[in-house]
């Protein structure tokens, strides 16, 4: 699917993403960047963070697009990471939950998965989410309009073996996303669980090392279709799981 | 009265004051205290943790970002300085940082370094004006948003000595906090929860937003901070301007949460003609002498009598009728300073 470049008009939107640091948050980054929407980006690493932030502005000269090295994980940076979007986007009016955890690599049945991994995951995937989520509604509450996306995987519905803390992870915060949802029905404030499927991403090499990568689908080109959906106008999916190019799961 | 010595645990009461009538609600109520038609106006800024430990000429110091300076470049703040101690020393008992001059440099816990660039000249010891440098991760942050990130890893909340127990971050953001201008918590907000304002919406009263950064509510100064609040910022949105100009044409109420969100709106209608779309500095001292030009109510904290907050509530009552309902709040047990109860008070002067 080919799409010419300026074909929309710019998107007012200030997003903030997580796990921006690579793969497909970096990808939705350079893509929102490019589509006129000013952008934070939230990463563990400084250098990881700087190396995208530098690549969208040279892709992008005009792109209004930061950077800020942070760990979602942690409850200490949770409304750092709120504050620095606030003064970098001047209102966050989009939030897409992107940094997710696997726990130890390689994958391992639940048996030999101790529960400070299990802890560990649900810390990265569930309650620091949680937290940065419930730190930024408030706002969304009162204008009535906002969109957080929470990227979720098939291993949350299906019962792959190796994935019970990751899947397990994933429905919890699918199930979160449901009850925002119905607990702040304002037909402009939407959440979104989107499963983009599989991508060629250093997260699928950590979990799959022997997939046979042509096969998979690159961040950027899922990049273009999640953002063709998740901030078209007439896009009305809330509280739903929808798939790569916006069709409910 | 007692001052609430903590976050609140359970719901704020709300004390509404009319005349010399009193009754008592709490904070959940708010949509039945209200009508059809009445609106909110929110502060929505953000708090930072804007006390920052430091080293001056080898002695332990506490910076306290007091109010931000505009313009490119390194981060420039009016800051109060403190010598070593903390907010359990009640603010007018610290003690005096080392003297510094311009061009003398304070060391920050976790790298930055404050170069002083002016000395006030009322209160050399305790007002300076810095510029912050040396901070890091800024490749792909702009220097104010920079600055923002470190204070929130490096800076405590301001606190005082009611409080003794240290404040968390997340003790000090409203539920909707959005910009980081403030340095003490707009605390009106505290406990609005994202039900009381589905519930007020569906009572039909709308609520407005606008940002203003509130500013230290003491030095330790006498006659200092009898001259609080300093000069402060403050941001209408459209949506803000055009819903409170409707409103006021059409003769439905205006109530604030907060008396930094008096000091916007009255400060905002002085300085234009009207009030007007954008942001502004307002330097307006709230009293008797003002007369309301667009807010008919306020939800505020409750403060001892006699304080700069006091004076400012008789914009909007007599003393006689606030010291009346100063005493029914405090026969009914409700508490002081910016964790505890609230007072809904109409304006009935004029």
């Amino acid at each position: 699917m080919h799409q010419p470049l300026l074909s929309h008009e710019p998107l007012r939107e200030g997003v903030l993403i997580t796990g921006g640091g690579r793969g497909l948050g970096a990808a939705l980054g350079a893509e929102l960047a490019r589509r006129g929407a000013r952008v934070l980006l939230v990463a563990r690493s400084q250098r990881d963070i700087d190396g995208v932030v530098a690549q969208i502005r040279e892709e992008t000269p005009r792109a209004s697009v930061f950077g800020l090295a942070a760990d979602v994980s942690d409850q200490r940076d949770t409304h750092r990471i709120a504050a620095v979007a606030a003064d970098t986007l001047e209102a966050t009016t989009a939030l897409i939950h992107c940094a997710s955890s696997l726990g130890p690599v390689p994958l391992r049945p639940l048996d030999e998965l101790s529960c400070e991994a299990m802890s560990e995951v649900f810390e990265t995937n569930v309650i620091g989410p949680f937290r940065l989520t419930k730190a930024l509604v408030g706002h969304m509450n009162l204008s009535r309009r906002g969109l957080v996306v929470h990227v979720t995987s098939d291993a949350a519905r299906a019962a792959y073996p190796r994935w019970g803390a990751y899947g397990a992870s994933k429905a919890a915060f699918d199930q979160l996303m449901s009850v925002w949802a119905a607990e702040l029905p304002w037909p402009a404030l939407r959440f979104v669980s989107v499963d983009p499927g599989e991508m060629d991403t250093w997260m699928h090499a950590e979990a799959l090392p022997d997939a046979d990568r042509t096969a998979l689908a690159k961040p950027a080109a899922v990049a273009r279709d999640l953002v063709a959906h998740l901030f078209a106008p007439a896009t009305s999916s809330r509280g739903q799981r929808v798939d790569r190019h916006g069709a409910p799961l | 009265m007692t001052p609430a010595s903590a976050p609140a645990s359970t719901e704020p009461r709300v004390l509404v004051v009319i005349r010399d009538h009193v009754a008592h609600a709490s904070l959940s109520d708010l949509p039945r205290l209200l009508t059809r038609g009445d609106i909110l106006a929110v502060n929505d800024s953000g708090t930072l943790p804007a006390s920052l430990r430091a080293t001056a000429f080898g002695k332990r110091c506490e910076l306290r970002l007091a109010q931000r300076h505009e313009g490119p470049g390194a981060p420039q703040w009016t800051v109060a300085v403190f010598g070593d101690g903390d907010h359990q020393t009640p603010t007018e008992h610290r003690k005096d940082a080392p003297e510094l001059a311009t061009g003398d440099t304070i060391a920050l816990d976790g790298g930055a370094t404050a170069e002083v660039v002016g000395v006030d000249r009322t209160y050399p010891r305790r007002i300076l004006r810095v510029q912050f440098l040396d901070v890091p991760g800024g490749a792909s942050l702009p220097p104010r948003a920079a600055f923002t990130a470190y204070v929130f890893r490096h800076g405590r909340p301001v606190q005082y000595a009611h409080v003794p127990a240290p404040l968390a971050a997340w003790d000090i953001e409203t539920p909707f906090a959005a910009r980081p201008w403030s340095v003490e918590t707009p605390s009106a907000g505290l406990g609005l929860t994202a039900s009381t304002v589905m519930a007020l919406h569906d009572a039909g009263v709308s609520v407005a937003t606008l940002t203003h950064g509130a500013g230290l509510s003491s030095i330790g100064d006498k006659a200092h901070d009898e001259r609080l609040p300093l000069r402060e910022r403050y941001a209408l949105p459209s949506q803000t301007v055009h819903a409170l100009s409707l409103a006021r044409r059409e003769g439905r109420r205006v109530v604030a949460v907060g008396t930094t969100v008096v000091r916007a709106l009255e400060g905002a209608f002085r300085n234009g003609d009207g009030l007007d779309v954008g942001e502004g500095e307002t330097g307006l001292i709230l009293d008797r002498d003002h007369r309301l030009a667009v807010v008919d109510g306020v939800l505020t904290g409750l403060h001892e009598a006699g304080t700069s907050h006091g004076r400012l509530l008789e914009a909007f009552a007599s003393a006689s009728v606030l010291d009346a309902a100063m005493r029914s709040a405090d026969e009914a047990g409700y508490r002081t300073h910016e964790f505890g109860d609230r007072m809904l008070l109409w304006a009935t002067k004029g």
